[in-house]
């Protein structure tokens, strides 16, 4: 089970879409989220600290979810860093890249709030926490 | 709960506004692909923008959205990664799903519960995933349905390449000898063109290059305001701009009563800074409130391929000047006016092929848009190289209706006659054809942009073409004034299109069969009394006149004044409840001195005075 005052960052390059998965994450107990529109300003995000989770769409403009994750995997103190990858139907073949590149877990869009907290909490029970 | 509602409802509103946001931008991509063939990072581009919506579509349960949006996004991706080949009934069916996208935001738009029936336009999608021949369930025209014949005959209809362009003028000329080679560079059909228009035009496109070279791409920092929000900050900007101009006024008098005096000397240095900060944050909302043309622009790619698809005509489009940037305001209205004269030059005025190359003229009709800023105005060239307005026709039409005396229409040159057609109840078409309507239309683009305080004119040569001019002031609110006195009452002429100003003697002003003139500079210029032209009747007594030397468009003409009372800089305050066009005004203001004063509207008056109609 994670933290509920863990700050969470949540990426993605359709406002709304970002808005949406706030909104979930809100409805879950989590208040302490940020937003980011690209892998990018993601990455850069997360170098200023503090943050313990990231939910993460796949396909952005810039910088992709994959080289994000790529980015934050080789870097000395973000490398722990639990992220959640969300992805579309359709892209199925691309979780095992993900997975090879270090992502923690999947979740298809759309999901539901029950969703969300399944899945992470199984990245919870795989961190030991 | 109530709070969960309302953020459900902003979220709703937030992914229509972004949606049809991204549908918009992806529009004028389809034409250029038409002609590109395979482009990667457009047919991505659309490819994103099904994606997104369907992502976020999904998670507010918008199932027929999802549905439309995934079948394209699969095909797009198809298209994308070179696994299926672009070609027009695929992108045709793209662009049906586009279009269905849009009336299913705007029905969530308008909460209105309706939907619509996605079953014929999901097969059609599903067949064209497949690759099997895409039977459309109605075809909008001949031409249309010869196109789509041809692949299944085994003539594969790819976008680009000569070889293309031959087999498609075959099937639309109807089986005459396909041209060996296409000789000419191709022009790109949209948006990035050399304009071969006025060199006018040929400097701003100059400038736009240079501008977007020096422009790097960054992510820029946007916030989404309330149109309402920054309306608000602009009314209180004219207020300042009101205030201030009282200040000044009062800190002159105060400076000549008790000149010397250092409390005065402090007032008149802080108005001072005041005009200066004022004049900034003048221009600072302005800005706010201005967006690039291209926003209007974008939908008329689709607008005149749609058109001259479905009446069997060849028509290209070039834009030029979509970065200029205007008022909002203009934006918003600038639009149906546009789409108007565009529609009547693929329907009335571009030739058929055919008929195009008997005359020797290319057998692609051309229609470009121009945009630029020229001082204080705004200028918008809508031009076609069709056949020309008939002005003896117009003539005859105008004296038909009664709307001109016999009188009129002998001493009328070609210049103005052929502004008739802006008058109410005019068409030149009495025929109605279903894409213009009720063919009658030029009086409302008229109103619509005077409504901008705009105006708008058109020029033509018979069997060469025709250009529209539209001009409209950048601001619409705050203008630059001239005062004048004409008998008892002070007006308010607007500075930019007065040329000059000068002060003559009465004898030196000529008379011309019953019509005033005076000679400037040369040349020979009607004078008008500006009191006898609101109805006051001319003064009697004077041995100077003051005259304002006025030019808008083509016409030149003089006005003349009883004094020249000074510049000023004026917000244009509404009037209600007059016919403010009969009255020859475009509103009023409130002076340095508090008084109220009509605003005169240059343009209308220009055209009653010059003898095109008689109200």
């Amino acid at each position: 089970m994670f933290d509920l005052k863990m700050k969470i960052l949540v990426v993605d390059d359709f406002s709304t879409m970002r808005r949406i998965v706030k909104n979930i994450l809100k409805q879950l107990g989590y208040e302490n989220i940020e937003e980011a529109e690209d892998g990018a300003q993601g990455f850069s995000k997360l170098k200023t600290g503090g943050f313990h989770f990231v939910v993460s769409d796949w396909n952005m403009p810039n910088m992709d979810g994959l080289e994000m994750l790529t980015k934050i995997r080789s870097d000395p103190e973000l490398k722990d860093l639990p992220v959640l990858m969300v992805t579309a139907e359709a892209e199925k073949d691309k979780v095992v890249t993900a997975i090879k590149a270090g992502v923690n877990n999947y979740v298809v869009k759309p999901f539901t709030a029950e969703i969300l907290k399944e899945k992470m909490d199984k990245i919870a029970e795989r961190l030991g926490k | 709960m109530a709070d969960e509602i309302d953020e459900m409802d902003e979220i709703i509103s937030d992914f229509v506004v972004e949606a049809e946001e991204s549908l918009e931008k992806i529009d004028p991509l389809f034409v250029e692909l038409e002609t590109k063939g395979h482009d990667k990072d457009m047919l991505n581009e659309i490819f994103r923008s099904m994606h997104t919506i369907k992502g976020a579509a999904g998670f507010l349960g918008f199932q027929h959205i999802v549905d439309v949006a995934h079948k394209a996004e699969s095909i797009m991706k198809k298209l994308r990664d070179d696994e299926m080949q672009v070609s027009t009934p695929v992108m045709d069916v793209i662009l049906k799903s586009v279009d269905m996208l849009r009336l299913l935001l705007q029905h969530i738009k308008a909460k209105d519960g309706k939907t619509e029936d996605t079953t014929a336009l999901q097969a059609e999608l599903d067949a064209a995933l497949t690759g099997a021949p895409v039977q459309t369930l109605q075809t909008p025209s001949q031409p249309q349905a010869a196109v789509q014949e041809a692949p299944a005959a085994g003539r594969q209809k790819s976008v680009n390449g000569p070889a293309a362009d031959a087999a498609q003028e075959n099937t639309l000329s109807g089986g005459t000898e396909p041209e060996p080679k296409k000789d000419d560079v191709r022009i790109p059909e949209v948006v990035h063109a050399q304009p071969a228009a006025s060199s006018e035009a040929d400097h701003h496109a100059a400038e736009e290059r240079a501008v977007a070279a020096a422009q790097t791409k960054e992510p820029s920092q946007t916030l989404r305001i309330d149109v309402d929000k920054v309306d608000k900050v602009m009314d209180l900007a004219g207020e300042i701009v009101l205030v201030r101009n009282r200040l000044m006024n009062i800190g002159n008098y105060l400076e000549e009563k008790y000149s010397g005096d250092s409390y005065v000397e402090s007032l008149m240095g802080t108005v001072s800074f005041l005009d200066l900060v004022t004049s900034d944050m003048q221009l600072a909302v302005m800005k706010m409130r201005m967006q690039p043309l291209k926003k209007v622009f974008s939908k008329f790619p689709r607008l005149v391929r749609d058109l001259s698809n479905n009446i069997g005509k060849d028509i290209e489009l070039i834009i030029t000047g979509e970065g200029t940037e205007v008022d909002r305001a203009v934006i918003e209205h600038i639009g149906d006016p546009m789409v108007h004269i565009i529609r009547n030059s693929v329907d009335h005025a571009i030739e058929t092929p055919e008929v195009r190359q008997k005359m020797g003229k290319p057998t692609k009709g051309r229609v470009s848009i121009t945009a630029f800023q020229q001082g204080n105005q705004i200028i918008i060239e809508v031009a076609d190289d069709g056949k020309g307005i008939d002005v003896e026709r117009v003539k005859k039409k105008a004296l038909e209706k009664a709307l001109i005396t016999e009188d009129e229409a002998q001493r009328m040159n070609d210049e103005s006659a052929v502004n008739l057609i802006f008058m109410p109840g005019f068409s030149t078409m009495d025929v109605a054809t279903e894409l213009s309507g009720r063919g009658v239309g030029m009086d409302v683009v008229k109103t619509n942009i005077s409504k901008l305080n705009g105006y708008v004119e058109v020029r033509t040569v018979k069997n060469v073409g025709t250009t529209f001019r539209i001009n409209i002031p950048l601001t619409l609110a705050i203008i630059h004034a001239l005062m004048v006195r004409a008998r008892d009452n002070q007006y308010a002429i607007p500075l930019a299109p007065i040329e000059e100003t000068l002060k003559v003697a009465v004898k030196d002003i000529e008379n011309v069969s019953g019509q005033k003139v005076l000679v400037v500079r040369g040349k020979v210029l009607p004078l008008f009394e500006l009191s006898d032209i609101l109805g006051y009747g001319t003064g009697q007594g004077n041995e100077y006149r003051y005259v304002v030397v006025i030019a808008i468009g083509d016409r030149r003409f003089c006005i003349a004044v009883d004094e020249l009372l000074g510049q000023e800089e004026v917000v244009i305050k509404t009037v209600e409840g007059i016919d403010t066009n009969a009255a020859f005004i475009v509103g009023a203001t409130i002076t340095g001195d508090g008084k109220v004063v009509l605003i005169i509207d240059l343009a209308g008056m220009s055209r009653n005075v010059l003898g095109l109609k008689k109200m």
